[in-house]
């Protein structure tokens, strides 16, 4: 009971009376958890979706031997069926298949997936068992595993597709038309969705024959012997198997997979940490005031016999509550968002990753609850000083009127502080890179400047307040004397809203810096690398399956349309080396340009004219700085024939794939893997002079001409870099959002601020009203004020942006992509950051300015003195 | 609900007015009134012929910046401005020059006996000191009134004595009229004559 009254005394007629400034404070805390809570659902929404795809397509194993660099033998399953510790074996293949819903249109490709499926009935560890079969009451189950012509469907397909149950439908498998039956529908269960239901199950024989494998498997799933250890077996197995088996548990699957993301993420969270930064900052700023201004009543209470305790917890109670219904609003506020963000994230994962297609946010109590979580703990933690501060104060002292500030002390030390952090910050930001993938030391220094910046914000406004006084009191008269008085009056507090306005500023200069400086770098590169006039792709079918060859018919076809002068095939593989995924590639050497490049400063065309003729390959930065192998090493790459080691001629930039290519000449890679003529990509150049127009014309003809091909893409080299361009900048959409909702929380800090700094200043705006300052006069003072801590703030964060921009540019990117990019200012776009943050912070100024005007009208009723 | 009813009073120029009456009786509220921070429902309040009793609040503002000096009971001095800067806030308010300010400023603390203490912060500063910086300020702009509400009762009896001294010498050097709300009768004293109120009414003069 005494509690409660405690609690009312100090916390809620206070709350009551001061509606606007809580509300500011809730606010504050409900958009640091929104923008958390949002990042993350949306991110793992995405990424869920991404990963979904993988496990739908990957089953449930609990090894799984894949074939790395060329298919596995079939001979395989059986001598793992005979390894201690496997109980069952599960081989499957893997192809595509093409689908015109008319003979004319575009196809779509399905990922045809081989399964043994008697065995996965029987034993299942495969996502077969979800199959909810349908098969004809005439139709035995037989009829899967013996006639050729049956494949199971998805039920979308089907609907698409307009086939019914048991209907004949075509497709292209390996360039030729076949006919085949949809002898069952998948409608529930784990595939039915996957790819959008482009995918077609077939028992292994029939698929090994549809799609020409001679017996050749891509993949192998292993359940294991009840109290069998997976990690014992899968080493014991990758000691014995040959080279192209890679023995993974699922889990190892899943880490690549959280490996290949966890920069994207990384970077995502950082900026929704930084705003829940920020809202603890405002929160922290209003508690403290909150402490002061009721000074009087925590004195009057402690006279009463009310327990230090009971008032520390009063006070806590106060930050528990904002904390708990600012983030109950911002788990609303932060869905909302997610859902807004969705596309632009899973957008992003596609063009850097693989394709995604979320259509639904996935709910995840856990990320809800850590929002929650953070957003309460952050509103106690930042209560905590104020409610100790309320406590130690004797009643003697709390209820004396007077000064709010405890002094201005500490800047000094404080600014040491500062000094020594941004000296580390700057030694760790100069170490020599490491390929880690995970820049850990890069965000310890980039935390590191941004506290160096807060740290020095205490002596920068101090000082600049003393600088200023003869400034502004001559540009503005009296209320510049008196703004500037009122913020040294206020130093602690004010520095407190300096810190959020300048943390929230380099954030935004910070990003804006890194992006541009990454823009840049890429559009430069791109006009190097970019040197054909023609661009065609296959189109991807979707989640995590490449898309169809081009086959080798098609090439030739196109290279002897007349006016192309020569046509370079692009042919990748997917391998893994030492643990990590990297591509392994193939481009002719003879033909592709490289005008005016450099690796490592010898002429690009030369370093590739030495790999042509010594056999070597060409590496990517991000492989080279990932695997820490430079010039003049050994890669060792899984072949047909078994791993191949190649000495490595050149380094080449390249910002298309974070994993990094390995790069032979085409006639070295199809010696490597002998029939794998079909290409992913085209580079074509043509004659001068020769007719864009037609010649696409001509292509696309071709499409429909050579058997086997999937829908292409043909892109002008203008257009591929437009595209390429729009890809980029959308990437970097969500990243705008967050820098937009930082700084208005920023901005809301110097606004409670002030608005605290009005309540606690009562007796000088009575005393400015008896000396005759109208309303609009001390509402100048304020909007003064706010434009003091602004020109601190700004000046401070463009500071603090450009030193972590410089870390996120050259050490953080570097680290989580292996990209070099040139560290490049856009001065333009900083001073317009600068400039809004500016001016909406003094605008900020304005709502406590109303306030201030608002007690000037009702102070000429309040005593004097 | 009325809290001054059917007052008239008439302050000759130059003179100084002591209005005492207990807690409530009306003497905030009409000092408040005559300094033009708050506006009677009805009647008039003049100065020099000037009825600014229903000017808008801007208007009053503006009319007590120029014609009217407020002493106060705790000071109210800005504890972040200097001692020049304190009594030059009036001169500057007026948008006059800053040197015109500091001029003045120094002018006005010599007569309060403050010249050298021109650069101590206001917070620096004794409650006798403090007051002497209020009267200067008040004074600084050459107001035509000069409104003191419990000047001496934050201060010792014979600091409070001194103030008043001080008060009552530079009021009169400076030709402003000044009234004082005070309980003490001893300050009431000091005055050429004293108003008694009770309940919101003059009940002897």
């Amino acid at each position: 009971m005494r509690w409660r009254a405690v609690f009312r005394a100090l916390v809620g007629c206070y709350a009551r009376h001061e509606r606007g400034r809580t509300a500011l404070t809730v606010l504050g805390v409900a958009l640091g958890v929104a923008v958390l809570i949002a990042i993350d659902l949306a991110n793992e929404s995405a990424v869920s979706s991404f990963k979904g795809t993988l496990d739908d397509v990957a089953g449930r194993a609990q090894l799984t031997v894949r074939a790395n660099g060329s298919a596995l033998d079939g001979a395989l399953v059986a001598r793992l069926a005979k390894e201690p510790g496997v109980r069952s074996v599960s081989p499957l293949i893997e192809g595509q298949a093409l689908h015109r819903r008319t003979p004319d249109a575009p196809p779509e490709t399905l990922l045809v997936l081989g399964v043994d499926l008697l065995a996965s009935e029987e034993r299942d560890p495969l996502p077969v068992r979800d199959i909810a079969f349908t098969p004809e009451k005439d139709r035995p189950f037989t009829s899967f595993l013996t006639d050729p012509r049956v494949v199971v469907g998805t039920r979308r397909f089907a609907d698409r597709a307009g086939a019914s149950e048991g209907a004949e439908v075509e497709f292209e498998i390996n360039g030729a038309p076949v006919r085949m039956v949809l002898g069952g529908l998948i409608s529930g269960g784990t595939l039915a969705d996957t790819l959008d239901g482009n995918v077609l199950v077939a028992d292994l024989g029939i698929a090994d024959a549809l799609l020409g494998r001679g017996g050749k498997l891509d993949r192998i799933d292993l359940t294991l012997d009840e109290g069998a250890d997976s990690a014992e077996v899968a080493a014991r197995l990758a000691e014995s198997l040959p080279a192209n088996a890679l023995v993974e548990r699922p889990e190892t699957r899943g880490e690549r997979v959280d490996e290949m993301l966890a920069a994207f993420r990384f970077n995502l969270n950082a900026l929704g940490h930084i705003s829940i930064l920020v809202g603890a900052f405002l929160i922290f700023n209003t508690m403290s005031v909150a402490v002061v201004r009721r000074r009087p009543a925590i004195g009057t209470l402690r006279a009463l016999g009310v327990s230090r305790r009971a008032v520390a917890a009063a006070f806590l109670a106060e930050g528990f509550l904002i904390g708990a219904i600012g983030s109950a609003l911002g788990v609303l506020l932060g869905t909302g968002l997610a859902l807004a963000m969705l596309d632009t994230v899973s957008a992003a994962i596609s063009i850097n990753f693989v394709q995604t297609d979320p259509t639904r946010l996935a709910p995840d109590a856990g990320i809800v609850l850590a929002g929650v979580l953070l957003g309460i703990g952050t509103s106690l933690g930042a209560a905590m000083g104020p409610a100790l501060e309320a406590a130690s104060t004797p009643p003697a002292n709390t209820m004396r009127r007077g000064s709010a500030e405890r002094g201005s002390g500490g800047a000094v030390p404080m600014a040491v502080a500062g000094a020594v952090a941004f000296a580390l910050a700057a030694a760790l930001a100069l170490r020599e890179p490491r390929g880690t993938g995970l820049p850990i030391g890069g965000y310890i220094a980039a935390t590191l400047a941004v506290g160096a910046f807060v740290g020095w914000s205490r002596l920068a406004l101090g000082g600049a307040a003393s600088g200023l006084r003869g400034v502004y009191s001559r540009l503005f008269g009296a209320e510049g004397l008196l703004a500037v008085a009122g913020t040294q009056a206020t130093l602690g507090r004010a520095t407190v809203a300096v810190a959020g306005l300048l943390v929230s500023l380099a954030m935004t200069v910070a990003v804006g810096v890194m992006v541009s400086s990454f823009r840049g770098t890429v559009v430069g590169w791109m006009g190097e690398v970019l040197r054909a006039d023609l661009y065609v792709s296959a189109a991807s079918p979707g989640a995590g399956v490449r898309p169809a060859p081009i086959p080798a018919a098609f090439v030739s076809a196109a290279e002897a349309i007349p006016g192309v002068e020569a046509v370079d095939p692009f042919r990748g593989r997917r391998i893994v080396v030492n643990g990590r995924e990297a591509w392994f590639g193939s481009g002719r050497f003879d033909i592709v340009r490289f005008e005016n490049q450099t690796m490592e400063g010898r002429p690009a065309a030369e370093v590739v004219r030495e790999a042509l003729a010594n056999r070597e390959a060409i590496v990517s930065e991000a492989f080279s700085r990932k695997h820490l192998l430079a010039t003049g090493d050994s890669v060792a790459v899984p072949t047909a024939a078994g791993a191949v080691e190649l000495r490595i001629a050149g380094v080449y930039r390249d910002y298309s794939s974070e994993q990094g290519y390995v790069i032979v000449d085409r006639s070295l890679f199809l010696e490597f893997f002998p029939g794998e003529t079909s290409a992913d990509s085209l580079s074509l150049y043509l004659a001068p002079g020769a007719d864009r127009a037609a010649l696409r014309e001509r292509l696309a003809a071709l499409a429909v001409e050579v058997p086997g091909t999937p829908a292409l893409q043909v892109r002008a080299n203008d257009e591929l870099r437009g595209f390429a361009i729009e890809a980029f900048d959308n990437t970097f959409r969500v990243t705008h959002a967050l820098q937009l909702i930082a700084v208005v929380v920023a901005v809301l800090g110097v606004a409670a601020t002030l608005l605290a700094q009005i309540l606690d200043r009562q007796q000088e705006i009575t005393t400015l009203r008896h000396l005759g300052a109208t309303q609009w006069r001390v509402a100048k003072v304020i909007v003064l004020e706010s434009s003091l801590l602004a020109l601190v703030g700004v000046a401070l964060g463009v500071g603090a942006g450009l030193a972590l921009s410089y870390i996120l540019t050259t050490v953080i990117m570097l680290e989580s992509f292996g990209w070099t990019i040139a560290f490049d200012v856009p001065w333009g776009l900083v001073a317009q950051s600068a400039l809004i943050v500016f001016v909406a912070t003094v605008l900020a100024g304005l709502i406590p300015s109303r306030e201030a005007a608002k007690r000037m009208r009702s102070s000429g009723r309040v005593a004097v003195g | 609900m009325s809290v001054l009813r059917g007052v008239t009073l008439d302050f000759a120029e130059g003179s100084f007015v002591a209005l005492m009456g207990a807690s409530g009786s009306g003497k905030t509220t009409l000092l408040n009134l005559i300094g033009g921070l708050d506006a009677p429902d009805e009647g008039t309040i003049r100065l020099d012929g000037t009825d600014y009793a229903h000017f808008d609040d801007d208007g009053r503002s503006e009319f007590r910046l120029r014609h009217i000096g407020f002493i106060f009971q705790f000071f109210n001095l800005l504890p972040n401005l200097t001692v020049r800067e304190n009594i030059a806030l009036p001169v500057l308010l007026l948008r006059r020059s800053e040197r015109d300010a500091r001029d003045a400023a120094a002018r006005m603390a010599e007569e309060v006996g403050l010249g050298n203490k021109l650069d101590r912060m206001a917070h620096q500063l004794s409650g006798g000191e403090m007051q002497r910086v209020a009267i200067a300020r008040a004074l600084v702009h050459g107001p035509r009134l000069l409104l003191a509400d419990e000047p001496t009762g934050n201060l010792d009896s014979k600091t409070g004595e001194t103030i008043l001294g001080l008060v009552r010498a530079l009021a009169a050097s400076h030709g402003a009229t000044v009234v004082m709300a005070t309980h003490d009768a001893s300050a009431a004293a000091a005055a050429d004559y004293t108003i008694h109120m009770r309940d919101g009414r003059v009940v002897a003069s």
